[in-house]
C-alpha cells in the first residue's frame, strides 16, 4: 500500500489536492479575462453577461476553497471549536444531498429518529464532502451508496460511502481523493470520530464513525 | 493557412469546456465536447478525429483511461492526444505522459492553447 498514512502524509496530500483544485477556477478566470480583452473595443475591457457569470462562478469556487483551507487550518491548530447542538441525522443527510445535487446523488435510507449532539453545519458538509470524494475516487457515475447504522451500545453512528466495484489491487488515499475528503476528515476527527478509506481502481469505500450521545429526555 | 481540425474535447469543467470550444471554433475548428472518459472512448471508437484534448481529471476517473483504451483497441483510430492538467507532479513519475503528443498545464493562456492545437493544423 506504500507510504503509511500518518498525519503528515494526510497534510501533504491535502495540500496537493488543494493546489490541484485551485487551478480549475484559475484556468477559467484566466481564459475569461483573455477572451474579454480580445473582444475589447478601443482598449476597453468588455465582458458580456455569460463571461461575467463564468468569472463570478470561478471566483466563488476560489473563495470557497480558500475558506475551506482556512477553516481546516484553524481546526487543526485548535483555534476553532466544534459546536454541538441537537441534530437529526436523517435531516443532516438530506441537507447534504441537497448540497451536492444534481452532480451527485446519495442512495441512502437513514434510520429515523437518530438525534445526537453534533455540529450540524459541519456534519452536513462532511457527509456531502465524503460523498463527493467517494464518487471522485470511485466510478464517477454520480450515484453514491450510503449505509448508515446507529450503534447504540457503542454510542456511535457509522456511515459508509461507496462508489464503484471493489477491485483486487488496493490503493492508498492520496491527493486525488479531492480536498473535500481531507476537510471532511478533519471535521470528523474534531468531533471525536474516525475515518478510514478502502480504495481500488475506480472504487472507494469511505467508512466514518462518529460518537453518538443520544439526547436525553426525548419521548 | 490553418487546416480546420475535428477535435474531441474531454473536459468536465463546463466553463473551461465552453471557453475552449469558443476559442477553437472561432478559428475554424470543429469541437465535439464530452464530459467523461467513457463518452470519449465511445466517440473515438465510432468517429474520426484529428486531435483529442483530454483533461486528466474527469468525473469518471483518470483521463489516461482514454489513452489506454485507444492503445488496446487495434481497430480504433489513434489521433494525437493533448492532455490538460494542473498537476505537474503527476508527470514526474508517470510514464504515460511520454505517450501523448503534448501537455497543457493549467492554468494555461489562450495563446498556449492556440499554439498547441496549431501544431496539428499547420
Amino acid at each position: 500500500m506504500g507510504e503509511p498514512e500518518t498525519e503528515e502524509y494526510f497534510r501533504r496530500e491535502a495540500m496537493g489536492a488543494f493546489a490541484h483544485e485551485v487551478r480549475t477556477p484559475l484556468t477559467s478566470i484566466r481564459m475569461v479575462m483573455e477572451l474579454g480583452r480580445r473582444q475589447s473595443t478601443g482598449g476597453q475591457l468588455v465582458l458580456d453577461r455569460e463571461l461575467s457569470d463564468m468569472l463570478s462562478t470561478s471566483v466563488d469556487d476560489l473563495q470557497r476553497l480558500a475558506d475551506d483551507l482556512q477553516e481546516a487550518s484553524r481546526l487543526e491548530r485548535g483555534k476553532l471549536a466544534i459546536g454541538t447542538g441537537p441534530c437529526d441525522l436523517a435531516a443532516a443527510i438530506a441537507a447534504a444531498n441537497d448540497l451536492i445535487l444534481p452532480r451527485i446523488c446519495m442512495e441512502c435510507r437513514p434510520p429515523v429518529g437518530v438525534e445526537g449532539a453534533w455540529d450540524t453545519a459541519r456534519l452536513v458538509r462532511s457527509v456531502a464532502g465524503f460523498a463527493e470524494s467517494a464518487n471522485r475516487m470511485g466510478d464517477g457515475s454520480g450515484l453514491v451508496r450510503v449505509r448508515v447504522k446507529s450503534e447504540v451500545p457503542q454510542a456511535a453512528v457509522a456511515l459508509q460511502f461507496e462508489s464503484g466495484v471493489r477491485g483486487p489491487d488496493l490503493r492508498p488515499i492520496a491527493a486525488d481523493a479531492g480536498f473535500s475528503y481531507f476537510r471532511s476528515r478533519l471535521f470528523v476527527l474534531a468531533m471525536g470520530g474516525t475515518v478510514t478509506c478502502l480504495r481500488s481502481e475506480r472504487h472507494a469505500t469511505i467508512s466514518v464513525r462518529i460518537p453518538y450521545a443520544p439526547r436525553k429526555g426525548r419521548d | 493557412m490553418l487546416t480546420p481540425l475535428r477535435i474531441l474535447l474531454a473536459e468536465d469543467e463546463r466553463t473551461i469546456s465552453r471557453l475552449i470550444r469558443q476559442v477553437l471554433t472561432s478559428v475554424g475548428h470543429t469541437v465535439i465536447g464530452v464530459q467523461s472518459a467513457a463518452e470519449a472512448i465511445e466517440l473515438l471508437r465510432s468517429g474520426q478525429f484529428d486531435l483529442v484534448l483530454l483533461d486528466l481529471n474527469l468525473a469518471d476517473g483518470d483521463g489516461f483511461r482514454v489513452v489506454d483504451a485507444l492503445t488496446r483497441d487495434a481497430a480504433a483510430a489513434r489521433p494525437p492526444v493533448l492532455v490538460m492538467t494542473g498537476e505537474r507532479s503527476f508527470a514526474d513519475d508517470d510514464p504515460r505522459f511520454a505517450t501523448v503528443a503534448g501537455v497543457l498545464w493549467k492554468p494555461f493562456a489562450l495563446d498556449d492553447l492556440e499554439a498547441a492545437v496549431g501544431r496539428f493544423s499547420a
